[in-house]
Order: structure tokens, then C-alpha cells, then sequence
């Protein structure tokens, strides 16, 4: 395998995607990237990096599918978060032409899964780092005298970041946009005292149920509708209006045909399979 | 007089290069670059009753950043010594960018300065686009990208007004602009406690 074989390999993601030969890829590139170091050329080491990067995002994205298939839904949530940080260090370096490793199709996707999960609180850890060393150089950081590595450029074809050697941890808050996604709160069962899953992943679920690859494009509008009054029979008259107005139901939303409520409505480029092709109403 | 808009908050203030050159933590050397500058980054003095001073996440960037971009006439410095940096992560979507104390006559550029750093540290503004639209709809708070700086002026007859801004990464050159031309004080004893120093998470 070569770099073409590469090209043309990623390029081929949404053909691929059922059977990745990822693992020959990813060593292909290493290989080569080493070579490129070990000449000095920079510039094509950076390109590898970015190839590699691709490779990730491409191999997360099906992974993330995946999980979302086989309903575990929180491995797909970090993952999501995988792509989206990976994405943000590609596209400083990289112009993609026409979706062709489909990194335009993924960034404009994941946001939108990530619209749909029920998500809204997350914990987020306050660090004290004491120590940070440059990945590149391994040299601590220092303030004034910096050791010229730029975080998020790409020496020797690997990406500059900060690695904290020592920390301590300060506490924990509650946040509503935390910058890691992945610090979902979860119930404990009282039995087990393991974590147990207790989100709604209702629209999730229909979207994977309806999807036939991960590169086929969907979209996502979130509007709002009357639903039926039969859907709130354990309300009574004289209590808040499920729409959330802060009026009595009586004198809101029972006046109407149904109650206005939050409304999600998804869309296919490729019809779902027959077995999912029904569209009737759900929670 | 009041500036009833939280998002900004103007107070008197007693800090000067001085005061903070003067601090302990600082030695001879360092102290006679820093009352060289006219504009420094601060740190937070007992944050979270920590002994040490502390700087939020990324000044290392920051204050490369403004050595590499400051105009001539701007002499950036920031104040700790090398072995005593350390940075605090919140770890909230919440850009706090810092604290920092400038001369009256550079205050103008150094806030495009910092607002041209929150613009390229900013890159995720188009992807709230799709939670925004959802959260529209339920009626909760849009998800603007949002940061926090602590701006003290400091004319030439040494008296100092210290500018909270908290709000929306795209309004703070605005914001501060417009009160740098003609500042509203409040008491600090109204200040709000989200703006009130050193920041809670």
C-alpha cells in the first residue's frame, strides 16, 4: 500500500464503511511518515499527519454509527466529541476539496446528533495544573522563555499540545456547557452501585433505526406543534400548562386543539429501510 | 451613577503597575519590566484559597499572543515570575480570558488586542448554530460563546477604573470601546457577584 492507495482508500469511506481495513492504513501511514521526518520534509509529514487525522475521524464517525445502532448511545455521544476536537485540529491545516474524505459531511453532522441527545447538565472538574511539559520537546513550559512550539501546529508530523505531568484537583461543578462533553452525570442503581443509563435516547434511536450508512446525509429541524390532548390525560385543568406558559391548562392550551409543545422533525437524502418507513407520532 | 447592564461593570479601583510590580511574589528584575509595560496580566490572588497566584487556562498563549501582535507602542509583561506560572481549569464553555491592568493611553488598542484573540480563540461559533435552533424552540438560553475579562484602567494622574465584562465573545470590543469613551461607575458594594474577583467557576 502506498500514499495513493491511501487517498483513494479514504476517499472510499462511504463504500468502506462496512468492511475498514483501518489497521493496514494507519501503519501504512506511520511508515511513510517516519520517511518523510527522517528527510527532513516537513511539509509532507504534515500532509501524513493530516491523512492520519482523516483516517480517525472517518473510523470514529463509523464507530459512532455503530453504537448508535446497537443503542449505546453514550460511547456514541464520546465519540462525537472525539471527531469534534479531532475536526478542529484538522481543518487549521487542511482544505478539504468537494467533501472528498467527507470531513464537510461529518462536521455538519455531528452537531446535529449531538442536538438530538437529552443531555443538559454536565459535571465539570476545576484542575490546578502545576506542571505542563510541550509534547514536542518535552521541555516544561515556561512563561518567558518559551520553547517555540505552538500549540496546534504540526512538527515532525505530530500535532504540538500541552501535557500536564502534575495537577491537582480542585472540585467539581455543575455546568450547562461544559468543554467536555463527555461528563454526562449518571443515576447509581441502589442494588449493583454501578452507573445506570436513565436518558430518553427516543430520537436518537429513530434516526439510527432509519439510517442506512453513516454518510448518508439527514437534517434536523426543531419547530413546535399541538400534540394531543390525550398525551396529557394526568393533568389536571387547573395545573400548569404542559406547554410551559405558565398559565393554567384550562386557560391555555386546552382552549386549543392540542397542547404546543417542542417538536423535532428529521429528514432523509436516502429512504429509511421499509421496516422503519413508518412516520407515526412518537413522544 | 449605575450602569444597570450586567454584562459590563465599571468600578473605581486602587491598582496601579506598581501595586502589582510590588507584590512578593515578584523579584527586582521582573518588577522593573513590569512597571516598564503598559499592559499586564494579572493573576488571581487567593483563588480558591490557594497560597499561590494563579492565571486562568491558556495564558501561556495569551500572552504570546500579545508579545507577537502588540503594536509598537504596547509593551505587554505579565505578572509572576517563570517558576511560580501556574493555570487554573474550569473547564466551562465560559473563555476566561483574564485579568489584566493598562495605561489609559493604550487601553483602546490593547482591547482590540485581547478581542482579536477571543475572535481566533472563538472557533466554535457556527457549530451552536443547530443546539441554538433547539434551544430556541424549548425556550431555554441561546449558547453564545461567552467570556470574561477584567480590565483596569489606569490614567496618567494614577487614578484606575476597573471594567467586569461577562457576555457575548462578539460585543466585548464594543462594549468596552463604548465605555472606555464614557465610563458609568457603579459601588462595589453593587458589583454582581458573577463579576466579582477572583471568578467562580
Amino acid at each position: 500500500m502506498n500514499r495513493t492507495d491511501v487517498e483513494k482508500y479514504l476517499r472510499s469511506a462511504p463504500q468502506n464503511f462496512n468492511a475498514r481495513k483501518s489497521e493496514e492504513v494507519a501503519e501504512t501511514l506511520k511508515d511513510l511518515k517516519v520517511t518523510a521526518v527522517a528527510s527532513g520534509d516537513q511539509d509532507l509529514a504534515k500532509y501524513l499527519w493530516c491523512l492520519q487525522s482523516i483516517l480517525e475521524i472517518q473510523d470514529n464517525f463509523i464507530k459512532t454509527f455503530s453504537h448508535f445502532k446497537s443503542q449505546k448511545f453514550y460511547d456514541g455521544w464520546c465519540l462525537l466529541e472525539r471527531i469534534e476536537i479531532s475536526i478542529s485540529s484538522l481543518v487549521r491545516h487542511f482544505s478539504e476539496v468537494s467533501n472528498e474524505y467527507q470531513i464537510a459531511l461529518i462536521n455538519d453532522l455531528v452537531p446535529k446528533y449531538q442536538s438530538l441527545f437529552p443531555y443538559k447538565v454536565f459535571m465539570s472538574p476545576e484542575i490546578l495544573e502545576l506542571e505542563k511539559i510541550c509534547n514536542i520537546c518535552q521541555k516544561p513550559i515556561s512563561i518567558r522563555k518559551p520553547c517555540g512550539h505552538r500549540v496546534g501546529e504540526i512538527y515532525n508530523g505530530e500535532l504540538c499540545i500541552r501535557v500536564i505531568t502534575k495537577s491537582e484537583f480542585l472540585g467539581i461543578s455543575t455546568v450547562d456547557s461544559p468543554i467536555q462533553k463527555y461528563s454526562v452525570p449518571f443515576l447509581v442503581d441502589q442494588k449493583t452501585g454501578k452507573s445506570k443509563d436513565h436518558y430518553n435516547y427516543t430520537l436518537v434511536k429513530f434516526l439510527a433505526d432509519r439510517l442506512q450508512s453513516p454518510f448518508h446525509p439527514w437534517g434536523v429541524t426543531w419547530t413546535k406543534i399541538r400534540h394531543p390532548h390525550a398525551k396529557f390525560k394526568s393533568v389536571g385543568r387547573n395545573e400548569p400548562c404542559p406547554c410551559e406558559s405558565g398559565e393554567k391548562y384550562k386557560k391555555c392550551c386546552l382552549l386549543q386543539k392540542g397542547v404546543l409543545r417542542p417538536h423535532c422533525e428529521l429528514s432523509f437524502s436516502v429512504l429509511p429501510p421499509p421496516e422503519f418507513s413508518n412516520f407515526e407520532y412518537n413522544d | 451613577m449605575a450602569d444597570t447592564n450586567e454584562t459590563l461593570v465599571i468600578e473605581d479601583a486602587s491598582e496601579s503597575f506598581a501595586t502589582w510590580a510590588n507584590q512578593s511574589f515578584i523579584l527586582p528584575e521582573t518588577r522593573q519590566s513590569i512597571l516598564k509595560s503598559n499592559l499586564l496580566i494579572v493573576p488571581w490572588v487567593g483563588f480558591r484559597s490557594l497560597q499561590m497566584p494563579v492565571f486562568p487556562v491558556c495564558t501561556e498563549r495569551l500572552f504570546q499572543f500579545l508579545k507577537e501582535n502588540a503594536t509598537h507602542e504596547v509593551i505587554p509583561e505579565i505578572c509572576i515570575e517563570d517558576k511560580d506560572y501556574k493555570e487554573v481549569a474550569l473547564h466551562s464553555a465560559l473563555l476566561i480570558v483574564g485579568a489584566f491592568v493598562v495605561t489609559a493611553l493604550v487601553a483602546p488598542i490593547a482591547t482590540d488586542l485581547i478581542s482579536e484573540y477571543i475572535k481566533r480563540t472563538m472557533f466554535k461559533h457556527d457549530e451552536n448554530k443547530i443546539e441554538n435552533a433547539k434551544r430556541k424552540v424549548l425556550n431555554e438560553k441561546e449558547d453564545c460563546p461567552q467570556v470574561r475579562v477584567e480590565l483596569t484602567v489606569v490614567e496618567e494622574n494614577g487614578k484606575a477604573l476597573k471594567f467586569h465584562y461577562e457576555g457575548p465573545a462578539e460585543d466585548f470590543r464594543k462594549t468596552i470601546n463604548a465605555a472606555l469613551k464614557a465610563p458609568a461607575k457603579i459601588n462595589n458594594s453593587n458589583l454582581p457577584e458573577k463579576l466579582k474577583s477572583p471568578p467562580s467557576s
